[in-house]
């Protein structure tokens, strides 16, 4: 972010504050971090737009959609901007509602429909796809951007304004409060001009003007207000005024850069400058490329966005939904095989590694849910089902003798859950035996001359506890973390989250052999959609013989963590089994995620959703979940996908052995 | 609280029916389905989450269908809360004691089957397997009750008409109802109305001014949007008529909110900042 000159109480100041990371010293004691507000803010994004969106640092936002210059961040659609800090007003309070009027903006694109007219890019939809192509069309894309967010943050505003009584009293606060601030730290007319652009398409007075070039656009603007303050004012509506004004912004401008500096200074208007020229991108002064990160990913995919109809004056923009319906995905889908391996096209997305050899053995292919545009998106996955290499059984043999003490106690717990099969079934009219409760019940009801209940009798039922259960474990390159020392005491450091996972899986085949339960144990790993692997430890069959038990000691960290995938066919497997209570237990050790998971490999929102969604579809098969995670992270994310007594986080990695099975007599309980 | 004098009536079964039209708002087209359901006798399913309407549209469908059926008033209509414990003879009747004499009673299904009135089993699958399939003979084209302890089948009224509910989204899946069951009824799926329409049933219900229903409405339909992430299960027509309820008499609506929605329908202390931060949107703070 380029240094901005700045008043300590003033405007920029407090954008300067926002956008910086700094963490720690000087925080007063009415400062707010995002840490305290970050899931209420998530969940007040979600409740107000609809669909959920992933907070990010300000700072980390791109130029194009978060900058110092403007009154407030917008958003993408998936992504909600917020500050890491909020300290710059008196109160805790107000400190706090800069966030929520931040967060407001951001869903409201979404309620007002600035998201609505999506697009495909690079068969992802792309909330912002029309916007985009809207903006490229113009010669400075990156200077449209500024103007074309400006309105429509005014737009959304006075939307906001109408709409939540609770929110209005907050935007009038937060435009009296930014312009008693803004008093003369404008550092030239062009950015007095584009901060004063909000606020006037908001319906609010600006100040006068300290630059008068500046007065002469923002009473330019003022004109053309109304457009966006009508009540059902849409997209189009922004598009149309930004189609209007850009000339005013951009003479304004140029003025500011061709007369030397005369009117702002720094070079930090630069980028806005960055000029296209029929689809090219030209090199004066600055080129998109340089300038704008946001074009500059765009760019390169500027052929997927082509296929969208262009804005035109005067065109009817009402109509809402995206240019590219559901049934052009086959073809996307097909773009994106043929794509595979291809390189980069942002920082946070990995290449697609190639160097991984197509696995051998049977493949299975699965839906995957697509949150974003809540849909299955038809055999999507291919899993395969991978032999699971052999190492030395006499390492479980090991571990066994090391954990013998705990082994006999689970042992003797399990012992009494078969005790436990047998129950009483009560309140029967007819049965075994009297129960002697009912029946004094019974007896007291007639002494008080009440009708007496008929159901007096129980029976004993041997509960067939005819269960099976699939034990699933994360085998993803996470699991080599070292945990040695962690605890204190058990200091191995040559120990990793793995080695506990495997302690925890022969812990529990030593338990369940002897509780007669059918059980299996998989792993599962992978690389990519095309690739996700599935490694049978112990099929339901088998018993815990030397085979399984080389298998077990072979458990190794591989690669990503495809939940899903990974959950529909554990599914598919326990459906086979005739048992009438089926359980699945998954291990893991973080967020689900693989590098194609998702448009976005930095969001986890994805994966999360979609793993939501074969938890959903395993319920829907009568086969019970649960989740046990090492990831302290844990308890934000699995609250949201899992049922609330679906889940444990294991806090200190080395209790796995002995948590696993008290989940599972909690489980079949 | 200042309870009104109000004369406390006990009814038997058959005589529970509305003499006046209760106030149902329709939202799809429910009203003409059940209508067509009736003509053919075919029984229905009402699918839905809590407090969505359900009761209250059967009470509707009963008045409205007593005039078809020639009568000054709306139909008997016979509820069931069906739980664990509910058995056949709960629904059948039984053999009382009464004096030196055994008595037989009639329980509420056999009331409804043998005097011809609606009989709606609200959460069905509450209800024993060995007691859901009781219902299987009355709810085909047999339209009758094996009463086992008589040794008798009882052939249904001609007005008898069976309705029956459940709520599928807390149910555990191994809760679920059987196939033979659910495949004998035609099922309506029920959710919160849109907006427009539960401010209507909003403001009519709890009597609040339109504009403060259309808020509540609003905060409901934004609540909803939590489901699935860490909500259960969203905030219901009937709590957003509670918190009008306490804004007419005069409690901060934000606070009403407070009690009303974000309390009941979450233990969860982040979900609980999440719901206020929405209700704080939409309703201005207290001057
Ligand atoms: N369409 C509607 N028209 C009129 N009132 C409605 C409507 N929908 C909901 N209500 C109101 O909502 C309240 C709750 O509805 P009702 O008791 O029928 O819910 P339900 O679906 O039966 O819930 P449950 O599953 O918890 O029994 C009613 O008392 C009524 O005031
Ligand atoms: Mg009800």
């Amino acid at each position: 972010m380029p240094d901005i000159p700045a008043a300590p109480c003033s405007l920029t100041g407090l954008n300067r504050e926002l956008y910086s990371d700094v963490q720690g010293s000087d925080v007063g004691a009415q400062a707010v971090t995002l840490e305290e507000v970050r899931t209420s803010m998530a969940g007040m994004a979600l409740g107000l737009a609809g669909v959920p969106l992933e907070i990010q640092l300000l700072s980390e936002a791109s130029f194009t959609l978060a900058n110092p210059l403007r009154l407030c961040p917008s958003g993408d659609g998936r992504r909600l901007f917020l500050p890491a800090r909020v300290q710059f007003f008196q109160e805790r309070e107000e400190n706090r509602r800069l966030y929520r009027l931040y967060t407001a903006f951001q869903a409201a694109q979404w309620e007002g429909g600035t998201l609505h007219r999506s697009g495909k890019r690079n068969g992802e939809s792309e909330p912002l796809g029309w916007t985009l192509k809207f903006l490229l069309g113009f010669s400075r894309p990156m200077l449209a951007a500024e103007v074309f967010f400006a309105v429509d943050a005014g737009r959304l505003g006075s939307f906001l304004r109408k709409r939540y009584g609770g929110l209005r009293e907050e935007l009038d606060w937060f435009y009296e409060c930014l312009f008693s601030l803004c008093g003369g730290d404008f550092t030239g007319a062009f950015t007095e001009a584009v901060f004063g652009l909000h606020a006037v398409m908001a319906g609010w007075p600006a100040p006068p003007a300290v630059f008068p070039d500046a007065g002469e656009v923002l009473a330019a603007a003022r004109a053309e207000s109304a457009t966006v303050a009508k009540p059902g004012a849409r997209l189009a509506d922004s598009a149309r005024v930004t189609t209007r004004l850009y000339p005013l912004f951009e003479r304004l401008l140029l003025a500011g850069s061709g007369g030397g500096g005369r009117y702002d200074a720094g070079n930090w208007l630069d980028p806005l400058l960055a000029k296209k020229q029929g689809g090219e991108t030209t090199g004066e002064p600055h080129s998109v490329e340089e300038g704008g990160d946001f074009f500059q990913e765009l760019l390169g995919d500027l052929e997927d966005l082509e296929n969208l109809e262009m804005f035109q004056a005067g065109e009817d923009l009402e109509a809402d939904g995206s240019f590219i319906t559901d049934t052009d995905l086959p073809k996307f889908a097909q773009a994106e095989e043929e794509a595979a391996g291809r390189e980069p096209r942002r920082d946070g997305r990995m290449k697609a590694r190639t160097d991984f050899p197509e696995p051998e053995g049977k493949s299975f292919r699965y839906q995957e849910w697509n949150y974003l545009d809540k849909r299955y998106l038809k055999d999507w996955v291919r899993l395969f089902e991978v032999e699971q290499g052999e190492g030395d059984a006499a390492l479980v043999d090991g571990i066994v003798a090391e954990r013998r003490e705990l082994i006999d106690e689970v042992r003797r717990q399990f012992r009494l859950l078969r005790a436990d099969s047998v129950a009483w079934r009560k309140k029967l009219e007819a049965g075994d035996e009297v129960d002697i409760w009912e029946l004094l019940n019974a007896l007291v009801d007639r002494k008080a001359g009440l009708y007496p209940s008929a159901k007096l009798f129980m029976e004993r039922r041997v509960r067939e506890r005819d269960i099976c259960a699939l034990i699933l474990l994360d085998m993803s390159a996470s699991t080599d973390t070292a945990v040695g020392g962690v605890g204190g005491d058990t200091g191995d450091p040559r120990r990793k989250v793995i080695d506990i996972a495997r302690e925890a899986l022969v812990v529990m085949a030593e338990a369940l052999e002897q509780l007669g339960d059918s059980y299996a144990l998989f792993g599962f790993s992978g690389y990519g959609r095309h690739n996700v692997e599935y490694y049978p430890i112990k099929f339901f069959g088998e018993s815990l013989n030397t085979t399984v038990k080389s298998r077990i000691a072979s458990v190794e960290p591989k690669k990503s963590t495809r939940m899903g995938p990974a959950i529909r066919h554990s599914v598919s497997l326990l459906e086979r089994r005739g048992a009438r209570e089926k359980l699945l237990v998954i291990i893991s050790d973080g967020y689900p995620q693989d590098f194609d998971y998702g448009d976005d490999r930095r969001s986890k929102e994805y994966g999360l959703q979609d793993t939501r969604a074969a938890l959903r579809e395993a319920e829907a098969r009568n086969i019970k979940s649960f989740c046990l995670t090492i990831d302290l992270a844990g308890y934000d994310y699995l609250k949201r996908i899992c049922r609330p007594s679906g889940y444990l986080v294991v806090e200190d990695i080395l209790d796995l052995p002995e948590e696993l099975p008290k989940i599972y007599k909690r489980l079949r309980a | 609280m200042a309870s009104q004098e109000s004369e406390q009536r006990e009814l038997l079964f058959e005589e529970y029916f509305f003499e006046e039209e209760p106030y149902y708002l329709p939202v799809g087209d429910e009203v003409e389905i059940f209508e067509v359901a009736w003509k053919a006798r075919l029984p229905l399913l009402f699918k839905g989450p809590t407090g969505c309407g359900k009761t209250r549209f059967i009470e509707y469908m009963s008045w409205r269908l007593g005039r078809d059926a020639g009568r000054e008033t709306g139909m008997p209509l016979i509820t069931v809360a069906c739980h664990e414990d509910l058995t056949a003879s709960d629904l059948v009747g039984r053999y009382l004691l009464r004096g030196e004499e055994m008595v037989w009673v009639d329980g509420p299904l056999a009331i409804a089957v043998r005097k011809g009135a609606l009989c709606y089993l609200d959460e069905i699958v509450e209800a024993r397997k060995e007691t859901t399939v009781l219902i299987h003979p009355l709810a085909d084209h047999r339209r009758m009750l094996p009463m086992e302890r008589l040794g008798k089948v009882l052939e249904a009224h001609p007005y008898f008409f069976l309705v029956i509910s459940y709520n599928p989204g807390y149910q555990s899946a191994l809760k679920d109802l059987k196939h033979s069951t659910r495949q004998r009824f035609l099922a309506i799926d029920f959710d919160y109305p849109p907006p427009e329409r539960e401010a209507e049933i909003i403001a009519h219900e709890s009597g609040v001014a339109p504009q403060i229903a259309a808020e509540l409405a609003l905060f409901g339909s934004k609540v909803r949007n939590l489901v699935g992430h860490g909500l259960e299960e969203g905030a219901s027509t009937r709590l957003l008529i509670y918190a009008g309820q306490l804004i007419l008499e005069g409690i901060d609506p934000r606070r009403a909110c407070e009690i009303s929605v974000i309390s009941p329908v979450s233990d969860d202390a982040s979900m609980h900042a999440a719901i206020r931060d929405i209700s704080h949107s939409i309703f201005p703070s207290a001057r």
